[in-house]
C-alpha cells in the first residue's frame, strides 16, 4: 500500500515523560465504529525507557531523540516490592518460596510462587521471583522465558524489569552469550540508574 | 492274621505319615502365600485423581454461594451449628462458617480447623479461626476426589486404618456377620449354629456363617468355585491367617478388602470407597444409617445394590439397624431416627469417582510420559490435577441443557449433535475442565482429544497475526480487497473459495475481516503471505500436526482437536507467552511423599507486540462481528476476544475465545461428519457465551506491550486523524511503522500540508483502490 510518509509534529517531552507510566485503561479505548465515546487526543508515545528490547532506530523526521530521564518524582507511585503490590496470601507464599529457595530447595520455591500466580496472575512480581528461581534449578531456557514474560507483566515497573533483566543477563551468562548478557545486564543498570535513590 | 494286622497297621502308619507329610507341606504353601500376600503390598491401589482444591483468601474471587455449593459437592453437612469435621454453618450471605476437614497436600498436612469465612460481594473478605478468631492468610478445602486410574475389569479402593474407622463400624459388622469374631481361631462350628438359629428366628438370612476371617480368604485368595478343596483350602487358610496375625491386622484387611458394589467395568472394595461411592463422604463422616446399609451391602452387594434396588436395600439396612440396637450398640432413639431416614445417596452427580471421564483421560495420558500402567494402577499414587469443579460443572450445564435447545431451534434431529469443550486458564496453561461428548458422564470417545475436525475459521486469527508481524506490509486498518481468488491446486483442479454469504462486500479494513469472518481477503493476505508462512505460525501457536503448506489451510481445511486449538488460543490469549496444556500439578506417593511436580513452563511463542494487534481485532469480532450475539450473554465490560469457525458444508461449528482469566473452546458436530447446517456463532457460540457467564470470569485487561502505541484513525478512511477529524478511533498499531501513514483529510495535521488538491484526492483514491 502506497502512503505518503509525513512528519510528525506532535509527541512533546512533557507528554512523554507522562506517558512513560501510562497503562491502557478499559474506559480510554474507543471503539470501530464508534459510538458513544468522545474523541480522544492522541496517545503521546512513550519514551525509549519502556522499549527495551528494540533495537535503534535511526533518527529521522518524526523520530525524537532518545530520552535519559533523571530521578524522578513520578517513580515513586511504582511498588518497590512485592510485599506492596500483592495482597496478604500472596505474600506470605512469596515468604515461604524465598525461605525455601535459601534452603536450597528451588523445586518448593517453584512450587509456592505457582501457586502464588494462580492467586494473582498478573502480578509482576510473583513471575519475577519465579524466573530467578529458575537460575537456582539451573535452567536457563525458563529462566529467560519467565523473566521475559514477567517484564510483559510489570506494566512498566522499572524495579520488577531491572530484577528481570538481570536474571536474563545471568540466564545468557551461563549459556555462554556474552554479548547478550552484557546488553542485559547494561538495561538492568540504566533502569536502575533512574530508579530514586534510597 | 496277625501279620495281616500288623501289615495293615504299618501300611495305616505309612499312609498316615505321608498324608501329615502332604498336609504339612499343604500348610507351608498356604502359610507362605499368606504371609508373602500380608507382608508386601496388599493390594493393587489405583492411582487418586483429585481435583484442584478450592483455595480461601482473602481476595479470592469465590462468594458465599460459590462455597456452600462447593461445600455440598464435597459432602459437608450443612447444619445450624458447627458439629464436628465435615460441618458447615452458613451463617448469612456475608459469613460462613466451615470445619474443613484435615487433608495431605503436596507440601504439607492441613489440620483439621474450624474456620469462619466473611465475604465482601463475590469475593473473601476475610478468613479466620472459627473459635479462636485468629485471622488465617490461606485456607483450603480438602480436595474432591474425582477418578482413579485402575485396570481394565479392575478393583478400585480407598484404603483405610483401623483407628480411622468409626467404632460402630466394626462392631456393627461383627454383629451382622461374625458374632464371634474375637473368640474363633478362624472357623466358628458355633458361629454356624447360632447364624442358622438366628436366620430361623427371623425368617430370612440375616446372618452369615462363615466368619469375617473365611470372608476374607474368600476374596483375597481364592476363586469362587464351591468345590471341597477349595472349602478345605480356605479353612486351613483362615486358622493359618488367625496364628499369624493379630485380629485387629485381619479386620482392617477385611475392611479394605470386601467387596461393596460394581460400577462399570470397576469393583467398589472397602468400605473407604464404599463411604465415597454410596456417600461422597470421607468414611469418619459417616451417620449410623449410613454405616448400616454399607454393612448391609456385604453380605450381597449386587442383590442389595441400593442405587438398582432401593427398597430392598432399605429393608436390610433397616434390619441391620435393628440388630445394632438388640446389641445395645445404638440407643433407641438412634434407632428410630435412623429407620426414619432415607438412604441418603449421593446422586450419580456426586458418585465420588469416574464424575469425570473425559479429564481423567486427560491425566491418564499426561501421566503416561512419566509413568507405567503399573504404577498408575497398583501403586496407590495420588494425583493432584488442575481440574476446577466448578468450571466442569458450568461447561457441562451448558453441553447438557444447550445441545437439545440447539437441536430443537434448528430443527434437528434430537441427540444428532455431539460436542466437546476445553476451559483453561490463560497464564499458567492450566486445564480447568474438558467435555469429550454430549454424554458427560460416559468414558467412551473422548472428541475433546481425539476428534481432528477442520478449524474453518479459527484459521484466520493466525493469518493475521502472520500478516500483522510484517508492519511494513500489513496493520489493522490496511484495505484488503474483497474479490474472487483462484489458486491452481498442484494436482489440476481449481481453487475457488467464496465468502459464506456468496456475497462482495468491497474493500474491508482487515481488523473488520477478521471481525465479520470474510474469506476472499483472508485468502488474499494468506496466499500473499504465503501458506507456508501461515502454517509457522500456527505451528508456532501450538499446532503439532503434519497438514501441508496448501492455500486449502487459508479457510481452515486441516483438522486439529478441541485439546489443540485450546493450547493455540491459549497462546494468543496469554499475549504469545504459550504455557502447555497441563491437567496434573504434582503426584504424590501413597504414603504422602512428593514424587514429582509438573511444573508451569513459558515459552515466547508469538511475538509480543503482533499479538497485541490480533487480540485487538478478536475483540471487534465480539463488538462488532461473527461473536457480538455472546453481549447478549454477558457483559460487555469483559472485553471478550474471540473468533467464530465453520466448515465447508456446515460440518463443524466451533467457537474459541478467551476473557481476561479463561480460554474456551467449544466444538459441536456430527460423529458421521455430516452437514447440520449450524455456523460457529448459531452452533458453538450460544454455549460458549453461556459458559463465560456462568463462570464469573475476570475482564480482559490487555497490557499494551512497549512495541505498540496507539494511535488515532479516521474510521472513513482508515487514515490518521487528529482533532481535526470526527468521532475518530484509537487504533493499536507497531511502534516505528506508524510515521509512514498518512493522514486523513479531515485531520489538521493533514490539511495545512496537502501539497496540493492531488494529495487529498490521492488520499482518497487509496482508500477505493488498495495496494497488494
Amino acid at each position: 500500500m502506497k502512503q505518503r510518509t509525513r512528519g510528525w509534529v506532535g509527541g512533546v517531552m512533557i507528554a512523554v515523560l507522562l506517558a512513560a507510566c501510562q497503562t491502557p485503561q478499559p474506559g480510554q479505548r474507543t471503539r470501530w465504529p464508534p459510538v458513544d465515546e468522545t474523541p480522544q487526543p492522541p496517545t503521546p508515545e512513550p519514551d525509549e525507557r519502556e522499549t527495551p528490547d528494540r533495537t535503534p532506530r535511526p533518527l529521522g523526521p518524526g523520530t525524537k531523540a532518545p530520552v535519559e530521564l533523571e530521578p524522578d518524582a513520578s517513580l515513586q507511585q511504582w511498588p518497590t516490592s512485592a510485599e506492596e503490590a500483592s495482597g496478604p496470601a500472596v505474600v506470605a507464599l512469596l515468604k515461604q518460596a524465598r525461605e525455601a529457595r535459601a534452603a536450597g530447595r528451588p523445586d518448593v520455591a517453584a512450587a509456592h510462587l505457582e501457586r502464588a500466580t494462580r492467586f494473582e496472575s498478573r502480578n509482576g512480581f510473583i513471575w519475577a521471583e519465579l524466573a530467578a528461581v529458575y537460575i537456582d534449578k539451573g535452567d536457563y531456557d525458563q529462566a529467560e522465558a519467565i523473566a521475559l514474560r514477567a517484564n510483559s507483566l510489570a506494566r512498566g515497573n522499572p524495579y520488577i524489569e531491572a530484577a528481570n533483566w538481570d536474571v536474563i543477563s545471568s540466564a545468557r551468562s551461563a549459556r555462554g552469550q556474552v554479548q547478550a548478557s552484557i546488553e542485559a545486564s547494561a538495561r538492568a543498570e540504566s533502569l536502575r540508574r533512574k530508579l530514586p535513590r534510597e | 492274621m496277625r501279620r495281616v494286622t500288623w501289615a495293615l497297621l504299618a501300611l495305616l502308619v505309612v499312609v498316615s505319615c505321608i498324608g501329615a507329610l502332604v498336609l504339612a507341606a499343604t500348610l507351608i504353601r498356604l502359610d507362605g502365600e499368606i504371609r508373602s500376600k500380608f507382608a508386601g503390598a496388599r493390594w493393587a491401589l489405583p492411582a487418586q485423581v483429585y481435583a484442584a482444591p478450592l483455595e480461601l483468601y482473602p481476595g479470592a474471587y469465590v462468594s458465599a454461594d460459590t462455597l456452600t455449593y462447593e461445600l455440598g459437592r464435597l459432602g459437608y453437612r450443612a447444619l445450624t451449628q458447627l458439629e464436628g469435621v465435615g460441618s458447615f454453618v452458613e451463617r448469612n450471605a456475608q459469613q460462613v462458617d466451615v470445619y474443613a476437614r484435615a487433608f495431605d497436600f503436596w507440601d504439607g498436612a492441613q489440620q483439621a480447623t474450624p474456620l469462619s469465612i466473611r465475604f465482601a460481594g463475590n469475593r473473601v473478605a476475610a478468613v479466620a479461626e472459627a473459635r479462636t478468631g485468629e485471622s488465617v492468610t490461606i485456607a483450603r478445602l480438602d480436595p474432591m476426589l474425582i477418578g482413579s486410574i485402575y485396570p481394565q475389569h479392575g478393583e478400585d479402593r480407598v484404603l483405610v486404618k483401623l483407628d480411622d474407622v468409626p467404632g460402630l463400624l466394626p462392631l456393627g459388622l461383627m454383629a451382622v456377620e461374625d458374632r464371634s469374631f474375637y473368640d474363633h481361631w478362624g472357623i466358628s462350628p458355633k458361629g454356624i449354629l447360632r447364624a442358622s438359629i438366628a436366620n430361623l428366628k427371623a425368617g430370612s438370612v440375616v446372618q452369615g456363617g462363615s466368619t469375617l476371617t473365611q470372608q476374607l480368604v474368600k476374596n483375597f485368595f481364592l476363586d469362587r468355585s464351591q468345590t471341597w478343596a477349595r472349602k478345605i483350602n480356605e479353612a486351613f487358610m483362615s486358622v493359618l491367617l488367625e496364628v499369624n496375625y493379630s485380629k485387629g491386622e485381619i479386620l482392617e484387611a477385611y475392611l479394605n478388602e470386601v467387596n461393596l458394589g460394581q460400577d462399570g467395568g470397576r469393583s467398589v472394595n472397602g468400605f473407604g470407597l464404599g463411604a465415597q461411592f454410596y456417600f461422597n463422604k470421607p468414611l469418619p463422616e459417616l451417620m449410623p444409617h449410613e454405616m448400616a446399609l454399607l454393612v448391609g451391602i456385604v453380605k450381597g452387594p449386587s442383590f442389595f445394590n441400593p442405587r438398582r434396588n432401593g427398597e430392598r436395600a432399605l429393608q436390610r439396612r433397616n434390619l441391620v439397624l435393628s440388630v445394632w440396637r438388640d446389641d445395645a450398640l445404638i440407643d433407641q432413639a438412634t434407632y428410630e431416627a435412623a429407620i426414619a431416614r432415607p438412604l441418603d445417596l449421593a446422586g450419580a452427580e456426586g458418585r465420588g469417582v469416574e464424575r469425570y471421564p473425559a479429564f481423567v483421560d486427560l491425566v491418564r495420558r499426561q501421566l503416561r510420559a512419566q509413568y507405567s500402567d503399573d504404577d498408575l494402577t497398583q501403586e496407590g499414587l495420588r494425583v493432584f490435577t488442575t481440574l476446577r469443579p466448578q468450571a466442569q460443572e458450568a461447561l457441562e450445564r451448558q453441553v447438557i441443557k444447550g445441545l437439545p435447545e440447539i437441536e430443537k431451534a434448528r430443527g434437528l434431529d434430537a441427540r444428532s449433535l455431539e460436542v466437546a469443550g476445553v476451559v483453561t486458564n490463560v497464564e499458567g496453561g492450566e486445564v480447568l475442565a474438558l467435555v469429550g461428548g454430549r454424554d458427560v458422564r460416559f468414558p467412551g470417545f473422548n472428541r475433546a482429544l481425539d476428534a481432528q475436525r477442520q478449524i474453518g475459521s479459527l484459521v484466520k486469527p493466525f493469518i493475521f497475526q502472520t500478516a500483522l508481524s510484517r508492519p511494513e506490509r500489513y496493520h489493522l486498518y490496511s484495505w484488503l480487497p474483497d474479490q474472487p481468488v483462484q489458486v491452481k491446486m498442484a494436482h489440476g483442479p481449481v481453487w475457488a473459495p467464496q465468502n459464506y454469504d456468496r456475497k462482495f462486500h468491497g474493500d474491508q479494513p482487515l481488523f473488520n475481516v477478521l471481525a465479520q469472518s470474510y474469506n476472499l481477503p483472508s485468502v488474499h493476505v494468506g496466499l500473499d503471505l504465503g501458506p507456508a508462512e501461515v502454517l509457522k505460525t500456527l505451528k508456532s501457536a501450538g499446532y503439532s500436526g503434519s497438514a501441508q503448506p496448501l492455500p486449502s489451510i487459508l479457510l481452515g481445511a486441516i483438522s486439529i482437536a478441541p485439546f489443540e486449538v485450546a493450547q493455540m488460543y491459549a497462546t494468543l490469549a496469554a499475549g504469545g507467552y504459550q504455557a502447555p496444556l497441563s491437567a496434573i500439578r504434582e503426584v504424590l506417593t501413597a504414603d504422602g511423599q512428593p514424587l514429582s511436580r509438573f511444573p508451569l513452563r513459558v515459552r515466547q511463542a508469538l511475538p509480543e507486540a503482533p499479538t497485541y494487534l490480533t487480540n485487538w481485532a478478536l475483540e471487534q469480532v465480539m463488538l462488532m462481528g461473527t461473536g457480538r450475539s455472546a453481549y447478549q450473554q454477558v457483559d460487555r465490560s469483559l472485553s471478550l476476544a474471540g473468533k467464530t469457525g465453520t466448515t465447508d458444508d456446515y460440518r463443524d461449528a466451533w467457537f474459541a475465545g478467551f476473557a481476561g482469566d479463561t480460554v474456551a473452546v467449544i466444538w459441536v458436530g456430527r460423529d458421521d461428519n455430516k452437514s447440520h447446517r449450524l455456523t460457529g456463532t448459531s452452533g458453538a457460540l450460544p454455549l460458549w457465551a453461556g459458559l463465560m457467564k456462568d463462570l464469573d470470569v475476570q475482564p480482559r485487561e490487555p497490557l499494551m506491550p512497549s512495541g505498540v502505541q496507539s494511535i488515532l484513525i479516521d474510521p472513513q478512511t482508515g487514515l490518521r486523524a487528529d482533532d481535526g477529524c470526527q468521532a475518530p478511533v484509537a487504533v493499536p498499531y507497531l511502534r516505528g511503522h506508524v510515521d509512514t501513514l498518512a493522514w486523513a483529510p479531515c485531520s489538521m495535521a493533514g490539511r495545512p500540508q496537502v501539497d496540493s488538491p492531488v494529495d487529498w484526492f490521492l488520499n482518497i483514491f487509496q482508500r477505493q483502490q488498495p495496494g497488494p
